[in-house]
């Protein structure tokens, strides 16, 4: 809880609800989540399978719409029954950053187009876009690897890849989905610290969606999802660099 | 993105343009048009008319019967030589012979009436003088008183009857004798007649053919062999009209017969006929050989060439550059601007070897197109090459 | 913006390259049938174009010497020189023949010509024209005669005395020009078995081999021996003279049939020519469906391999517009290095063809619009596949 009060919350979200499907068949896998994290925080979300994880990061993501609730970003109501006057698309582009468990960078580009891409869909020039590609690729020790193909990467050099795209267009979050979960624990405390280290450098709000036992103590605050229903716990916020 | 790093796909682009790009500018209308040049040389031309012609015997002979009838015996065979007056064949007489005898036997008889009328006629006139004088003397033996005046008149009528026997007598004795000529003359038709059924050859020659054998029937005209004299053996030549200008008769001629066709044989235009061909649009000309060959066949075909006197010195270019554009004769010319242009020009005499005469309209130094890929058109693009043939469909 | 095609396509330049080639050589099949569609009405034009001739002159009602066999005297050409604004006349005989070239036999369109007249080749490409009226020949290169061979037709030699190219009959067969004289004597004078045995049939003849009438017999035989027939007229009028008008009095007055030049393309190529043009025609369709088809699964399959990142693409914000412009753009791609690969085999392989080929820069245009309509006809389904990709797929769960 190290949020000043001063400066709202990069996401808060109230009472989202998902419900798939009409009449006798439906499922509501979200049945009101509640949520709320601060620029420069990174929570873990947690819960079994099935208990809606993935429906929530959809919606988050704005991938899939929600049924009914609220989400604001940064101060600004995106969805409140309905997306507000807003592509969910272009809110994607420009203001979610995604990381995956697999890190599902674009095979044919190299890694500075990779990380530029966001840049260039918004419409920024070339220049611009390459330029801040490789500010984030230093600012992620990967800048050596600049001119390489994604096949030519390492899983974790994969991911700090797939970290510097999501941080392309210095959105108020990062949506990352399992993105420790094939590297052994040394790498993925890496890939947490490296986390942590950008949430505070670019004051980006980091909502991580695992279940890895290794890197669940490094969360100062984690939401538990059951039932389609979150509950917030403090986490043990273990040091780790 | 560093370019060395897909250099392969690179190439392959440049490649692949570049083929396209050669493909597109080399073939197609926007390719240039190949052709070769020539410039108009000075050259000794040797004009030749050519020709085809059958050999034949400048006199052949058809011997045959005048009137018809049957071959009896020919006596000679094909390839025969004759000399004049031979017997060569013979029709069949019929009654001739027969019709000889009976006027030879009436002949004999006429003679014998003759010799009969003479020895009447002698003996007319022996009775003659015995009874004249009797009969004189008994006149003056009268006048002396002698003998009686009865016996004076029966002397009297004996002389007289004498004189009549000897009047009657020479009067046979002349149509006995015309008799004889009658049926001399008669004789002598028959054995006319029969003469000329014998064939007798007229020249010295050699048998061509036999055209009937003994036991066929002939008409008047049809022939029983015939005959050429072999020193008169010449080319019946056949030259277009359209390229037999400048054909008189005392040109060389090489004569090439169709049974020895690497041996050419000299000769000259013997004779240029008044009447050609109007239907094959040929003037016909006899060509006689400098020497006989030995074997010749009548009818052989022969090829010819009659070569004109020859222009010295003539500019000429080859035929093949000549051409035809809005029914004016010409050539098409690269100009020094590299244009290509149709020039017409005058032109004279051929040769058979493909080079024309240019009269007029040319100038010496021009660069004339001879052969070329396609046909020409003002303007058209076109590259010199050496040669055209063989190296591109 | 990059081009994402650009790269994708640089990225997987050996498969698209191969894709490419195949896809090509295709084409270059499909252009091809085009051309050899081309190279027929081009033969028939050729044939036209290279007589030199405004009118042909034919036998009444026949189709012309080329489609249907026609026999005239040779001597008509005067009456029809005679006529106003007929500038040149020449007869033609036509036949067509096989000939020995080395132990090949090559079928061969003989055609007996005047020369320095119409119908005498146009052009050479080696030795010289026809200068003797007997014996000489100017064979089509295509015949693979060369200058000095010798070709023996019938009884006579003919020396090979010059070359010429792309002159060729309306079936293709290559052509062989010699004097009109000879040309006549090939195509009437029979064999000399057949002579002998018509001699023997006239003298066998009561009736013509008369005892009373010496030489009937030889002189009939002799008559039957000869010919003086051609094929054809080929009249050239005066330059600026409507030629139709100079055939309509030809018609009129000559009872004879004369064709223009629009008529007699109209002859050979509208019927000649039009069943095997309707079959390549079929089967110049059937291709282009073909292509079609084959350009459309091959888009399709390489847009199927990429569905996971145009998920990715679309989950970070990509616009259809891009992802449609990706596809649409591989695919013209994909179009337009097959045409090049296609038109550029096709030039190459189409000398190899034993018939004539032609290959039209406007058919080559046509070609490459319709290729690359046919690629982006084949995205649509590539396309809208695309476009229906779940972003979340990228996500998973």
């Amino acid at each position: 809880m190290s949020a000043t009060p001063a400066s709202p919350p990069a996401i808060e979200v109230a009472d989202l609800r998902k419900r798939y499907g009409s009449g006798d068949t439906a499922v509501d896998a979200l049945k009101g989540v509640d949520l709320s994290v601060q620029p420069g925080e990174v929570i873990g979300l947690i819960g079994p399978s099935g208990s809606g994880k993935s429906t929530l990061l959809k919606c988050l993501g704005a991938v899939t719409e929600p049924s009914s609730g609220q989400i604001v970003l940064s101060g600004e109501t995106v969805y409140a029954g309905g997306w507000r006057n807003i592509d969910p698309r272009a809110l994607r582009r420009d203001r979610i950053g995604f990381v995956f468990q697999a890190p599902y960078l674009i095979p044919f580009l190299d890694v500075t187009d990779n990380v530029a891409l966001p840049l260039l869909l918004a419409g920024r020039s070339n220049r611009e876009a390459r330029q801040r590609a490789r500010e984030l690729l230093a600012a992620l020790d990967v800048d050596h690897r600049a001119q390489a193909a994604i096949t030519q990467l390492s899983g974790g050099e994969q991911q700090r890849v797939a970290i510097a795209r999501a941080l392309a267009n210095q959105p108020p979050i990062i949506l990352a989905d399992e993105p420790t979960a094939p590297l052994d624990s040394e790498r993925a405390l890496a890939v947490v610290r490296i986390l942590n280290r950008m949430a505070q450098q670019y004051r980006t709000a980091i909502i991580v969606v695992t279940h890895d036992e290794k890197i669940i103590p490094t969360f100062k605050r984690l939401y538990h999802i059951r039932d389609g229903k979150t509950y917030q716990e403090a986490g043990e916020g273990r040091d780790i660099g | 993105m560093s370019l060395p790093r897909h250099w392969l796909p690179l190439l392959l682009t440049a490649g692949l343009i570049g083929g396209f790009g050669y493909v597109a500018v080399r073939t197609g209308p926007l390719a240039a048009i190949r052709v070769t040049l020539a410039a108009p040389e000075r050259h000794d031309l040797y004009p030749a008319l050519f020709g085809i012609g059958t050999v034949e015997a400048r006199r052949a002979y058809a011997i045959g019967p005048t009137a018809a009838g049957r071959v009896q015996q020919v006596l000679v065979e094909v390839g025969d030589v004759v000399t004049a007056g031979q017997l060569l064949a013979e029709m069949t007489p019929v009654d001739l012979d027969d019709r000889i005898t009976a006027a030879q036997a009436a002949l004999a008889r006429a003679r014998s009436s003759l010799a009969a009328a003479e020895a009447q006629v002698r003996e007319a006139m022996s009775r003659r003088e015995v009874a004249e004088p009797n009969a004189r003397r008994f006149a003056v033996m009268r006048g002396r008183g002698f003998v009686t005046q009865e016996a004076a008149d029966v002397k009297q009528h004996e002389a007289n009857a004498a004189r009549a026997a000897l009047s009657t007598a020479e009067a046979n004795q002349a149509a006995a004798r015309q008799d004889r000529d009658r049926l001399l003359a008669e004789q002598s038709a028959a054995m006319k007649l029969r003469a000329n059924l014998r064939l007798y050859s007229p020249v010295a020659g050699i048998v061509t053919a036999r055209d009937a054998e003994p036991g066929s029937t002939l008409v008047a005209g049809q022939s029983v062999v015939r005959l050429i004299d072999p020193g008169s053996c010449w080319v019946r030549l056949r030259i277009d009209q359209a390229r037999s200008a400048g054909l008189r008769v005392g040109l060389p001629v090489e004569i090439v017969l169709r049974s020895h066709p690497g041996e050419p044989l000299p000769g000259q235009v013997a004779r240029v006929e008044w009447i050609g061909d109007s239907v094959t649009e040929e003037t016909i000309a006899q060509v006689a050989f400098d020497h006989l060959p030995d074997a010749l066949t009548l009818g052989e075909l022969a090829e010819a060439t009659v070569y004109l006197p020859a222009i010295a010195k003539a500019l000429t270019l080859p035929s093949a550059a000549l051409h035809r554009l809005a029914g004016r004769e010409g050539v098409w010319v690269l100009g020094d601007d590299g244009v290509v242009q149709f020039q017409p020009i005058q032109i004279g005499v051929r040769s058979l070897d493909g080079r024309a005469q240019i009269l007029a309209g040319l100038a010496p130094e021009a660069q004339v197109i001879v052969h070329s890929e396609r046909e020409l058109h003002p303007g058209a693009a076109v590259k010199s090459s050496p040669t055209l043939n063989g190296s591109r469909q | 913006m990059i081009s994402l095609a650009g790269r994708d396509i640089l990225h997987s330049w050996g498969k698209y390259a191969f894709t490419g080639v195949g896809l090509g050589l295709l084409i270059g099949v499909t252009l091809s049938m085009a051309g050899i569609y081309r190279g027929m009405v081009d033969d028939g034009k050729a044939l036209l174009t290279n007589s030199g001739a405004d009118l042909w002159v034919v036998q009444q009602d026949t189709l012309g010497p080329y489609a249907e066999p026609s026999s005239l005297r040779d001597d008509l050409y005067r009456s029809l020189l005679g006529l106003p604004d007929v500038q040149r006349a020449a007869n033609v005989a036509y036949l067509t023949l096989q000939v020995q070239i080395a132990d090949q036999e090559v079928r061969v369109m003989l055609v007996g010509i005047r020369p320095g007249e119409p119908g005498e080749p146009r052009y050479l490409i080696a030795g010289r024209p026809l200068e003797r009226a007997h014996y000489e020949a100017v064979a089509d290169v295509k015949t693979g005669f060369r200058l000095g061979d010798a070709i023996q037709i019938r009884r006579h030699r003919y020396t090979v005395v010059g070359l010429t190219q792309r002159m060729v009959s309306a079936s293709g067969d290559p052509m062989v020009f010699i004097p009109l004289r000879d040309a006549q004597e090939v195509q009437f004078l029979k064999d000399n078995d057949a002579l002998r045995n018509e001699r023997v049939r006239v003298l066998a003849n009561p009736v013509l081999n008369r005892p009373g009438v010496p030489g009937l017999a030889e002189t009939l035989s002799r008559s039957q021996e000869s010919s003086r027939m051609v094929n054809a007229v080929l009249v050239q009028v005066t330059p600026g003279t409507d030629a139709e008008t100079v055939a309509e009095s030809i018609r009129r007055w000559k009872h004879l049939q004369a064709y223009t030049r629009p008529q007699m393309e109209e002859i050979l190529i509208a019927k000649l020519i039009a069943t095997s043009a309707k079959q390549i025609g079929v089967f110049l369709v059937i291709l282009a469906i073909v292509s079609a088809a084959i350009v459309s699964f091959i888009i399709y399959t390489m847009t199927l391999g990429k569905l996971r990142e145009i998920a990715v693409l679309k989950l970070i914000g990509a616009r259809n517009r891009t992802i449609a412009g990706m596809i649409l753009q591989e695919a013209l791609g994909l179009g337009l290095i097959g045409f090049m690969v296609g038109k550029t085999v096709a030039t190459l392989w189409a000398p190899y063809f034993p018939k004539y080929v032609l290959l039209e820069p406007g058919d080559a245009v046509r070609g490459l619009f319709a290729v690359l309509l046919i690629c982006a006809v084949a995205s649509i389904v590539a396309i809208r596949t695309a476009l229906r990709v779940d972003p979340a797929t990228a996500i998973g769960g």
